[in-house]
């Protein structure tokens, strides 16, 4: 073991005494047991970015840890009853209303609270003949609630896949309906035109589209993720801008920015991919736009009008 | 850009949009260059939710949440219910300007444009009042003093304040002097009578002598003086000078006997009046609040504020009794109201708040987790100003 190694081994024990000095309840769990831990939080968040981190980097990430948290989780993993039994009651209420913001009904998330319950004490056995508990996988660098938060998700997310593939959803049958609508371009226009002018929309439109997810694929991370959020995710601007860490009024700057850019670089693509000039790349927009602006009205027509007007009809 | 093109690009991206969320798959064709890995873990998400990511955790997890729908989604959970502290540090940054940069603001001529004019008019306003209140003040001395004296020289006791002055002018020279402003008010009136002789003079024995033979300064005389010259009482005139040395050739010695059992008399009577005001003046002390106390009022000093300053005194209680409604104690926090609003006592005015609405997927998550704000909101209702952990909540 090389200096430096030595040092950081010095400097981790005693942030580790330090850390649970801070702790209001160290659950009696031992500066030797807490050292292994930390250990690894710092190896997979400090110096995977900056391996030549130094002594004060190490102090200063150790001590912006959460003493109290850390020590709850660890002691957990010890096997201490009370310290499970702080854990339920302190951060039932979390996982119930993680648990229930993800879920469609009471029930189910009755059900996804005891999976994650089961999942912290651990279902499996490792090789040391403890369990896999899902408890070693926090470092304790942000707060405990969040991360019993985020393993709700994760779950959620996993519970979902299993059933899409079992299931076939409501989901599913929209999906097939659009390919239907998708196989009829200019929906609603399309009985009145000329074929060959329906083939020449079909094949532009395809064009614009795929210049426009090839522009998007370019954009830079922070931009791509607002686009996805905004417009993939259905988030409002406040909620993007929230992520991103920035005001809404920021966040629609940015995508009144990513607008004129991507139209630039779609313009750039068609020209370069297809020869088109400006003023048909022009008359392309305009006129899909206008499509879709039809396309979007029946969605915006309320039920009973659309069941009175089948009643007239009918 | 103009506003339809960025109406058409809207549009596009909207309909995009909608593709990829209904075919899932469709997201892989908009991914950037490079791989975006591995799914972040819970520790990870939650970091990033929470903002305690450094600049180059950040772009990468950025790079890998631009490409993951699943792991966008689960952080689009965190945020609003985690990821309060985190916004708040964003104001922070942004409200944290240093001293430059703050005095280059306050110096700007955007700044002073506006500034200037206010600070001027500020200034006149003030010394407007401040000149106002100074005159006002000057007026109520003079409106205080003119009745005591008279009503006191309108005793029929006249030769009491005829004594009185006598006493006091044995005093020295110094303690004769009154207030400038009462002594330019009397001396007018003064001359306007043609009766006192100038305003400062030595004590004139003879002069006083003569008065007295005169009979100027004759007991039964002295309330037509007093009510001829309502400052008598307080001016340092002649009659005020010292009392009349006996003289061999005095021809009336039972009038200095008189004289002499009219001043003993005086004495007792102001003694007697001076225990009667202080007794009054402690009563007022102890009936009026501690904080109330300061000194002694211009009415009080004058003793003719027995009314006003008991109202003055019930109006301080009403406010007092107020402000003890208007605060509140719960989970060991004072809050103050003001207007709709809970005001929590740490909290400083201007600091940045997280503001959380009530019913919001963001308040139950913040009760969750920390449910003595749940019992801070509930017990006071309404909006609620709370410091929790050192950030500022408004909960609405």
């Amino acid at each position: 073991m090389n200096r430096k190694a030595e040092e950081t081994e010095k400097a981790l024990a005693a942030a580790a005494a330090r850390l649970m000095a801070r702790a209001s309840d160290n659950y009696s769990v031992s500066a030797v047991t807490l050292a292994p831990r930390i250990r690894a939080a710092v190896e997979k968040y400090l110096f995977r970015d900056n391996a030549e981190a130094s002594i004060a980097d190490v102090n200063d990430f150790v001590d912006k840890l959460q003493a109290d948290d850390l020590c709850l989780i660890v002691a957990c993993e010890q096997g201490s009853d009370k310290a499970w039994t702080d854990l339920v009651e302190r951060f039932g209420a979390t996982v119930r209303s993680a648990a229930r913001s993800v879920s469609a009904n009471d029930e189910g998330a009755d059900d996804l609270a005891q999976s994650i319950w089961a999942e912290l004490h651990g279902l499996r056995v490792r090789a040391d003949g403890k369990p896999a508990s899902k408890l070693a996988y926090y470092s304790g660098r942000g707060s405990l609630a969040g991360w019993l938060r985020a393993v709700v998700g994760q779950l959620a997310v996993d519970q979902h896949r299993k059933q899409s593939r079992l299931v076939q959803t409501e989901d599913d049958a929209d999906f097939d309906r659009l390919i239907q609508k998708d196989k009829q371009p200019w929906s609603g226009h399309a009985e009145r035109i000329n074929p060959e002018i329906e083939v020449s929309h079909k094949q532009a439109s395809a064009d614009l589209q795929k210049a426009l997810a090839g522009s998007i694929g370019h954009l830079s991370d922070e931009d791509r993720l607002l686009v996805k959020l905004y417009y993939f995710d259905g988030l409002k601007l406040h909620e993007a801008g929230a992520i991103l860490g920035v005001h809404e009024a920021t966040a629609s700057r940015r995508l009144t920015r990513i607008h004129a850019d991507l139209r630039s670089q779609v313009e750039e693509s068609l020209k370069e991919e297809h020869g088109w000039t400006r003023p048909e790349t022009e008359r392309a927009f305009s006129d899909i736009a206008l499509h879709m602006e039809a396309d979007i009205e029946p969605l915006l027509v309320s039920e009973p009008m659309i069941k009175n007007k089948r009643e007239m009809t009918g | 850009m103009k506003t339809t093109e960025n109406h058409e690009m809207d549009l596009l991206l909207r309909s995009l949009g909608r593709r990829a969320s209904a075919r899932p798959g469709d997201e892989a064709s908009l991914q950037s260059d490079g791989a975006s890995g591995a799914h972040l873990d819970a520790d990870e998400l939650n970091c990033y939710a929470e903002g305690v990511v450094t600049t180059a955790e950040r772009a990468r997890y950025t790079k890998h949440l631009a490409d993951c729908a699943s792991c966008r989604r689960i952080v689009a959970d965190l945020v609003p219910a985690a990821g309060v502290a985190r916004r708040y540090e964003v104001t922070e940054e942004k409200t944290g300007w240093s001293l430059r940069e703050s005095l280059a603001a306050l110096f700007a001529p955007s700044f002073l444009r506006f500034a200037l004019p206010a600070l001027v008019l500020t200034a006149i306003i003030g010394i407007t009042i401040v000149a106002l209140r100074r005159q006002q003040q000057t007026d109520f001395v003079a409106q205080n003093q003119t009745p005591t004296s008279t009503a006191v020289s309108g005793n029929s006791e006249g030769r009491k304040v005829t004594t009185d002055n006598i006493s006091q002018s044995a005093g020295s020279p110094e303690q004769q002097q009154p207030p400038a402003d009462v002594k330019e008010k009397d001396l007018s009136r003064s001359q306007k009578s043609d009766v006192v002789a100038p305003r400062v003079s030595p004590p004139d024995t003879a002069a006083s002598a003569d008065r007295v033979t005169t009979g100027l300064v004759q007991p039964g005389q002295s309330g037509a003086v007093a009510k001829s010259q309502p400052t008598f009482a307080d001016q340092p005139t002649e009659a005020a000078a010292p009392p009349p040395p006996p003289r061999a050739g005095l021809e009336d010695a039972s009038k200095i006997g008189e004289a002499r059992n009219a001043q003993a008399e005086a004495e007792s009577q102001k003694r007697r009046r001076d225990y009667d005001y202080s007794q009054r003046r402690e009563q007022n002390e102890v009936a009026r609040p501690s904080s109330a106390k300061g000194g002694p009022s211009r009415n009080d000093s004058q003793n003719v504020g027995g009314l006003s300053s008991v109202m003055s005194r019930s109006n301080k209680d009403e406010k007092a009794a107020g402000n003890a409604a208007e605060s509140r104690r719960v989970s060991g926090r004072v809050f103050h109201r003001q207007g709709n609003t809970w005001i929590d006592s740490d909290y400083a005015s201007g600091r940045a708040t997280v503001n959380v609405s009530r019913g919001s997927e963001q308040y139950r998550a913040l009760t969750a987790d920390e449910p003595g704000i749940r019992a801070i909101a509930e017990q006071l209702g309404g909006e609620v100003i709370v410091i929790w952990k050192g950030t500022a909540y408004r909960i609405r």
